[in-house]
């Protein structure tokens, strides 16, 4: 009898507990005005001068009161793409828009997200010639307050954009003391639905766009010992796409991984070179954080580290890559490395091992606080200090208009630019 | 949302109508409810007596906060209920990780239907606090909480009691501190919401059971703090409970 009983609450609570599926799928942006044959590409002078901080004239109820706008690209081969980000402090919100000039007015043509939950939707906004087209279209622009107008319509998911939106140039972004804006696991964390999974080339190439200037890779030797993005310890559902493999990725071959292995938005498990070539060809980051999730020989990583360098410095690319030590064991292999102290490297333990290893980057985890005096001793020694992982937009506030970090790493970088760019 | 909602609850409520129906039309028992003990059983108390029960509870953590990690976070668990006045009395619980800790308090009108249905309202304020001082963790946090409830009792055999409980969970306030960085909020919001069904019995020697499933939806968890989530999105924290009667 009590069996019985056992049996229904049980299946009653199997009944009442469904976990949810959430996605938050990118809206198809479609504009047959902005692709007409009449449609061209923003001139570079009008790009920039767009850049700044803009007060929401309508729809702060669902964006805030004000937004940073800036400019990445990313390119292919030949072939550019330009994109404008709007930074949103309210739910973590940023737009990503193309950008085109058609007779006298500019079109921005995108989608939304908020990355504190799955909304999203269509983005399309336009500068009228006598809204500050007519001025960023001239050769030489002069830009004051209030004198661009952006304004259009926003929609939800894939509906047709029906909320107004209008922004209004105030002043331009901080250009003050620099800042790396680091973005986690390449870019931004499955977990938060991005449009790419974490550790994958797209999301590298999409980092940019979400306001970051470095990106921090999460670096696994396979058992052939090919370093490649992953971050878990095994092959898991929440990373990946049910192919019936189990266990440590370090018990595969990358011909396996390769072949078998799908990440959870269909992408391959990429290897460290192929993230690095697209940093390096794809990408204006100039900043890579390889963060070592194996305790095995850092040999390979150092030496991908100086190949790419060496191709940056070649290019007359400015980029720095280092090597994370996140913990003792990573810190014994690295001192294996001949002329270690020589190493660009990103230290996550004390300062003394900072100075013992003549790391370039002390990296303490953000929950000890601002530690200014420490930071300030670490700088004084020709350093940086860059603190991890921070995600909390109060925080993020405080980290930035209180310290003296010389990087932030979150999961959302786009955060973090918003409170960058926003600072007087 | 991927699940079919209409259909869940069309689910829900053939099994809950198999599972009270019987009840409805038939009054077999007699027996008054305080002849056994009990904790989450809505049923107006008899006396001014103190009832308590010790256990455990155990959450499992949704993967989109613990990620690789499989945490199943246990916690001891103090509950404790005394009559007030006819038809009410006071619902107390503690549940303590160390790390943190979480304590609740709040009335409860019960009402019985007949001999085998009884309800009761409540309405319980939390609070929770947790420190984390070790390795690279500098913080603390506590936050005060609401859970307006209701809970439907069945007395499916003499000595068998079953309860659904349902709450709401309000955030209150919460305050955090970071390495001397402080965040305070002042908030009245619904965060969620959980269900559960608890069955109380006996188990040795006249000593009394409690067994728990509870199905929490909510965006913030007060076991999850040192976390700093910033999801702005209800998520599934699963929970079992173990409680002896006292």
């Amino acid at each position: 009898m009590i069996l019985r009983y056992c049996f229904i609450l049980c299946l009653s609570m199997a009944l009442f507990s469904c976990r949810k599926e959430l996605e938050a799928p990118v809206p198809d942006t479609d504009w047959p005005l902005f692709d007409s044959p009449g449609a061209n590409p923003m001139p570079k002078q009008s790009r920039e001068a767009m850049e700044g901080i803009y007060k929401v004239t309508d729809g702060a109820s669902v964006f805030g009161e004000q937004v940073v706008l800036k400019w990445s690209y990313v390119a292919e081969g030949l072939d550019t793409t330009y994109y404008l980000s709007v930074f949103c402090s309210k739910d973590i919100a940023y737009f990503t828009v193309e950008g085109k000039v058609l007779g006298d007015s500019i079109l921005l043509n995108g989608y939304w997200r908020k990355l504190t939950n799955t909304q999203t939707g269509i983005a399309r906004f336009s500068i009228g010639a006598n809204n500050g087209a007519k001025q960023l279209l001239s050769p030489l622009p002069e830009i004051g307050k209030d004198s661009i107008v952006i304004s259009g319509m926003f929609g939800n998911g894939q509906d047709s954009p029906s909320n107004k939106l209008v922004l209004t140039y105030q002043r331009p972004v901080y250009k003050g003391t620099p800042l790396e804006i680091l973005a986690h696991r390449s870019g931004g964390r499955t977990s938060d639905h991005m449009p790419y999974s974490e550790n994958s080339i797209g999301m590298i190439k999409y980092a940019s766009q979400l306001g970051a200037t470095g990106i921090e890779l999460d670096v696994r030797l396979t058992r052939d010992g090919v370093p490649i993005l992953y971050h878990d310890n095994t092959l898991n559902l929440r990373l990946i796409q049910k192919n019936g493999l189990v266990g440590a990725i370090e018990d595969y071959s990358y011909a396996q991984l390769n072949s078998l292995v799908s990440l959870i938005d269909g992408e391959k498990i990429p290897t460290l070179r192929q993230a690095l070539e697209t940093v390096l060809n794809n990408t204006n980051l100039h900043f890579v954080w390889l963060d070592t999730k194996h305790d095995d020989s850092l040999t390979s990583m150092r030496n991908l580290q100086a190949e790419y360098l060496q191709k940056a410095k070649a290019m007359g690319r400015s980029l720095e890559i280092v090597i994370g030590l996140p913990g003792e064991d990573q810190l014994a292999k690295f001192k294996e490395l001949p002329n270690y102290d020589s190493i660009p490297s990103a230290c996550e333990l004390s300062p003394e091992d900072v100075v013992d290893i003549n790391a370039q980057v002390w990296a303490p985890r953000w929950t000890l606080g601002l530690q200014n005096d420490l930071v300030k001793q670490v700088q004084a020694e020709g350093r940086r200090a860059f603190v991890w992982t921070l995600d909390v937009p109060d925080y993020i506030s405080q980290f930035i208009n209180e310290g003296y970090f010389n990087g932030i790493l979150s999961n959302y970088p786009s955060l973090v630019a918003y409170y960058y760019y926003v600072k007087e | 949302m991927s699940y079919n909602f209409k259909f869940r609850l069309v689910c829900q409520l053939v099994v809950l109508a198999v599972f009270f129906l019987p009840g409805l039309v038939s009054g077999q028992i007699k027996t008054d409810s305080t002849s056994q003990s009990y904790l989450y059983f809505p049923y107006p108390m008899q006396a001014k007596k103190w009832h308590s029960s010790i256990g455990f509870s155990l959450t499992l953590w949704p993967q989109d906060i613990s990620e690789e990690a499989q945490v199943r976070a246990p916690a001891g668990d103090y509950h404790v209920i005394r009559k007030i006045d006819k038809g009410f009395y006071l619902d107390g619980q503690l549940i303590f990780q160390v790390v943190q800790n979480h304590l609740s308090i709040g009335p409860r009108w019960a009402h019985v239907i007949n001999n085998r249905f009884s309800f009761s309202l409540g309405d319980d304020i939390g609070w929770w606090f947790g420190v984390l001082k070790v390795g690279d963790f500098n913080t603390t946090a506590n936050g005060w909480l609401n859970y307006p409830n209701i809970s439907l009792g069945y007395r499916v055999k003499e000595q068998l009691l079953v309860t659904w409980k349902t709450e709401a969970i309000v955030n209150l306030s919460y305050h955090s501190s970071v390495g001397g960085l402080e965040v305070s909020k002042s908030h009245n919001t619904l965060s969620g919401w959980s269900t559960g069904i608890y069955l109380e019995q006996p188990f040795y020697k006249k000593k009394n059971l409690t067994l728990g499933l509870r199905a929490i939806y909510s965006n913030f968890y007060w076991q999850t703090w040192s976390l700093f989530e910033t999801f702005d999105r209800q998520l599934f924290y699963p929970e079992i409970t173990v409680g002896f009667i006292l």
